[in-house]
This record gives C-alpha cells, structure tokens and sequence, in this order.
C-alpha cells in the first residue's frame, strides 16, 4: 500500500518533528549555530538524493544553471526564516512556533495582492486573510507565561512566514522551466549554508553543546529538512500540489502533538483558538474553501 | 544440522538472550525511549557499512526506495513499539520474567494465522499446545501485583507485534533481502524514535555502563543478531532457526539471576515450561501423532508455508 493518506501522516510527521527538535537544540546552540549545523547535516543528504536521481554530472550542471535564483531563494527560503524560527523557539514553545509558522499561505495571497495590481481576490478571501491575523494576533497576544519575549518570540516566527511567502512568490516569478523541486532545494540550501557562515561563527556556542543538541541538530538535518524535502517532492511528483499542500494543515497539529507529549508544553485555550483561527484563515483566504451564498 | 549452525545458534541465542539485561541495566540510567532511539541508531550504523559492501550503495538505495512502505512498517511493528514497550515493562519487571513472556510469540502467530490464512487449521495436539502456552502467558501475569500486571501486559503486547510482523513481512517482503529487511527495519525505527528519543534524552552524558548497554544492545544484539539469525535461516532452515525461542529465555533468566540479582521464582519456571510446552506442541513442532505415524507412512512432502 503505498497510498495518499499514509504518505500524507508520514511527511506531516516527520515535518511537524522539526519545531520539537529545534526546541532542544537551541537551549544550547544560538540560532545562527543552529542552522549552520542543520544545513550541514542537511546538505548532503539532498545532493546525494539529488546525484542519486539524475546522475552526478547532470547535478552538477543543474544547480549551477540555477545560480542567481538559488542565492536568492537560499535567504528568503532557507537562511532567514530558519534562523528566525531558530529564535523565535528560544522564547516561545515548539507548538506555537509551528501555528505561527502555518500563515504562510495568507501572507502569499498578501504580498501577491500588493506586488500584482491585476491579482484580485473575493471578498469572502479577504474576510479568511483577516481571520487568520485574527489568529496570529491571538496566538502572541494570549501568551501570558512568556511575556513581551515570548510575544517577539511568536512575531519572529510570523516574520519568517512573510519570508517564506515572499521566497514562494518570486519561485512562481523566476523559476519556470528553469529546475524541479529538489534542485531547488538542494540550490537554495547550499547556498544558505554558505551565507550563514559568517554570522555562525560570530556567536559560536559558549560551551561545548550537549550530545542531546548535536543529536538534535542531526534529527532536524537529516530528517525534518532533507528527509522531508524528499518525501514531500515524492508527494508532489504522485499526487500534485493541490492535494500535496493539505500537508500544512497536519504540521501544526503534529507539531503541537509532539511539544505537549514530549516536551510538557501546555496546550492552552488560545493556542487551540490560533490554530483554528489561522487553519481556516488559510483554507478560506487561499480560496480553497468556497461558500455557496444563497441568491 | 551441522556443528557450525549449532555454534551459531548457541551464540545467537546467548546473544538474544542478553539483551535483556542490557535493556534493565539501560533504563536504570535514561528513558526507554533514548534507550530504543540509541539501540536502532547504533544498530543502523552497524549495519550501513555491511550492507553497502555485499549490496553495494546502488543497489541497496534501490531495494530501500522501492519496499521503503513495507519496510517502514516492519521497523515500526517489529523494532520501534515493541522495543520501547519492552524496555519501559523492564523498568518495573525483572529482566528474565520479560524474556519469558516473550517467549510466548510463536504462539500468537499461530494465532494470528489462524485468523488472516484462510487454509490454517489448528485441531488436536496443536489446539492443546496455544491452550497450554497461553495459561502460561495468563500465569506470568496473573501473577504479577499491582501496576506491573500493565508491565506484564506490554511484553505480551511485544510478542503480538512480533507476531504480527512476522506475518506481515512474510506476506510483502518475501523475496527482498535479509539484509536489506535488517537495514530497512532499523533505519525506520531509528526515524520513528527519534523526536521521542532525543526530546527525553538526560542533558549530561550517562555513565560509562549506560553508554555500553546502549551500545551491545545496537552493535551485538541487533545488527549482529539479525546477521547470524539470517545466516542460520540461509543455512539450516526456518524451522531449526525458530529453536532460538527455546533458548532465548533460558539464557535471559540464567543472566538475569547470575549479575543482576533477580530472584528465580516457582511461579516464572512452571511459566517457561508451560510457554514452552504451548509453543513445541501449538506450532506443530512437535506432535505426538505425527511421531507414532511416521514409522507408519513415507513422511509427506513439508507443506510450502507460503502467506501470501
């Protein structure tokens, strides 16, 4: 059986362990640490799968052909949100990172709104984009446990989700015919992994961290950025976009799963009030979900 | 069978038999579940390097990718739940009881075939043998007081899952491999335990034999085993390979009283000696009509076990 919905709960679950274990590895490696050690564990994993698909040679000449692109998409899609989520989940729990984390597709119908006067939405879009504010700003508001911090936490991680937003719209722009998913990926990550260096090495760790960290740093490598990655270009190659992008409905709620089990993270009333606030938000605003209006 | 594959199970079964008491020794010290995570880590490793030298890296890759369901479904089945269940039932059970229970297993396959293979048939001796074994089973736990009756019940959870995926891999993984079984199995595992393995791993080091227990149980007890038991399957048959259920509970309890002190109660001898009984008799290995007959009638061509 190699179905849709089993597939769908794997890449939700693995995915959706990413938040959990950047919340272990950054209680003792900074942010920029953090994600230069993930990209390292992550990086030759994919061009490795990359190799293994295509052959070694025509990898090589695909991602320099994809050059420009690859840098840009490397800072908006991989090494500023990373390193924002990085530390954002120094201050707010795993679970609420992921929730902020899920907007991305409201700020994409956003941006495209204000970058491409011909883009128009209906109205009933327009009132799913304000639900699913409505539920970032409940999300960091009704933090109480963290204060301010943990409201600059949550901020930090919807700030990557512009970014994210920001990367997926000059993808759809830029990349055309130019290359498939997983050179891409492999691209944009090498060449976060080569920007980042410097501002890793800034503020390295303090002490030597723990194996725990490492061992985190290597799960979220290895297997919630390139393993997912490669399930999730395995999802779109069978099943399409549109019924492969269901996935991010299942990543907070993974996400919020593992933090309370694993992590003891309490799950509030405004935690579960964001979560659906901003999972309607996006089914509505992206024009997914349609209401038939009695005439 | 050949003094060679006789070496091999003596050593297996010994090696089987201990892991047992790696997992009290590993859980005195961190979680079951960094216990499970660090045991498929180390077993994985072990094995990459064995695989990609007979398989070589195109190869193995390829045989990954296209069972990867099946296989992920066995590293859950047979590696991820039942190893976790087994080390947190050994944080309040005794190393050797657990061994015992577990020796149960052949028993819930023949259970379960009965269920999912239409042409299975238990009667007779058979019948009397899953009776016999699982009175056993419902002694050991019987026995137990208090929360360690949930403790007992886990290890017979571990035996259904073994069961099961004994069944299962039969069924869609007949022709893959051993080795690439073994990998695949372990490698899932290893991505399964992972968010619960490291999110509840201790923040300092473990001491030293903590460290160990993690590391016979990965190296030794599952990458080593899993060679040696494919490579009596391979050489002498998986009717001799399965007398490791045998064995494996009498080393596991003679470990157990000899370095961890455990006490050898009435009770857990007549419960081996019943599960042992159940298993010889319920899984048609041994038969008392079966053995007046064959000095009667030419001995019939052995029925292809095929599952599928």
């Amino acid at each position: 059986m190699r179905g849709y919905v089993p597939l769908l709960l794997l890449l939700a679950a693995i995915w959706g362990s990413s938040y959990l274990f950047i919340k272990v590895a950054v209680r003792d490696v900074p942010p920029a640490a953090m994600v230069e050690l993930r990209l390292l564990f992550a990086v030759p994993l994919l061009l490795g799968y990359l190799a293994s698909q295509v052959g070694g040679r025509r990898a090589l000449s695909e991602l320099r052909r994809v050059g420009r692109v690859g840098v840009v998409l490397g800072i908006a899609n991989a090494a500023v949100p990373f390193t924002l989520i990085a530390w954002g989940e120094q201050h707010v729990d795993s679970g609420i990172a992921a929730i902020a984390n899920a907007t991305v597709p409201i700020f994409v119908v956003l941006l495209a709104l204000h970058y491409r006067p011909e883009e128009r939405i209906s109205r009933l879009q327009a009132a799913g984009i304000v639900l699913g504010l409505v539920g970032v700003a409940v999300l960091a508001g009704f933090n109480p446990t963290g204060g301010w911090w943990a409201v600059a936490g949550t901020l930090a991680v919807v700030l990557s989700s512009v970014s994210y937003a920001a990367a997926n719209l000059y993808a759809g722009k830029r990349v055309g015919n130019l290359a498939t998913g997983p050179v891409l990926a492999a691209a944009s990550m090498l060449a976060a992994l080569v920007l980042l260096a410097p501002l890793a090495l800034l503020r390295l760790p303090a002490a030597t961290p723990s194996p725990q960290a490492i061992a985190s740093i290597a799960a979220l490598g290895l297997i919630g950025t390139a393993l997912a990655q490669i399930v999730f270009y395995r999802m779109l190659r069978l099943y399409g976009s549109a019924r492969s992008s269901l996935v991010a409905y299942l990543l907070p709620v993974t996400a919020l799963a593992y933090g309370a089990v694993l992590l003891d993270e309490p799950v509030t009333g405004a935690t579960l009030a964001g979560l659906v606030l901003i999972l309607a938000g996006v089914a509505i605003g992206s024009g997914r979900v349609r209401v038939a209006w009695p005439r | 069978m050949r003094p060679r594959y006789l070496l091999m199970l003596l050593a297996l079964s010994a090696i089987w038999g201990s892991s047992f008491m790696w997992i009290k020794i590993g859980v005195r010290e961190i979680s079951p579940a960094t216990l499970v995570f660090g045991r498929v880590g180390t077993g994985m490793l072990t094995l990459i390097p064995v695989v990609l030298l007979a398989l070589g890296a195109r190869g193995a890759f390829a045989e990954l990718r296209r069972h990867w369901w099946p296989l992920f479904l066995v590293g859950a089945l047979n590696a991820a739940v039942p190893f976790w269940l087994l080390s947190w039932s050994e944080t309040r059970l005794d190393s050797g009881l657990a061994a015992i229970i577990q020796a149960a297993a052949p028993i819930f396959v023949a259970l379960l075939a009965l269920r999912f293979v239409p042409s299975e048939r238990v009667t007779g001796w058979r019948l009397v043998g899953l009776l016999v074994g699982f009175a056993g089973v419902g002694l050991l736990v019987g026995v137990q007081e208090g929360g360690d009756v949930v403790a007992a019940l886990a290890v017979v959870a571990t035996a259904l899952c073994y069961a099961g995926s004994i069944l299962y891999a039969g069924r869609r993984l007949g022709g893959v491999q051993p080795m690439v079984i073994a990998l695949g199995t372990l490698l899932s595992a290893t991505i399964l335990m992972a968010p619960a393995g490291i999110s509840q791993a201790p923040g300092s080091v473990p001491p030293a034999e903590t460290i160990l227990a993690v590391l016979v149980l990965g190296v030794v007890c599952s990458a080593i085993a899993y060679l040696l038991y494919f490579g009596i399957m391979a050489g002498a048959g998986a009717s001799r390979a399965i007398l490791v259920t045998y064995l494996v509970p009498a080393f596991a309890v003679f470990y157990g009283a000899v370095f961890l002190g455990e006490p050898v109660t009435a009770s857990a001898l007549i419960g081996l000696a019943l599960i042992l009984g159940g298993v010889a008799l319920g899984t048609g290995a041994v038969s008392p009509v079966a053995w007046r007959n064959a000095r009667l009638r030419p001995p019939a061509p052995a029925p292809r076990r095929d599952l599928g």
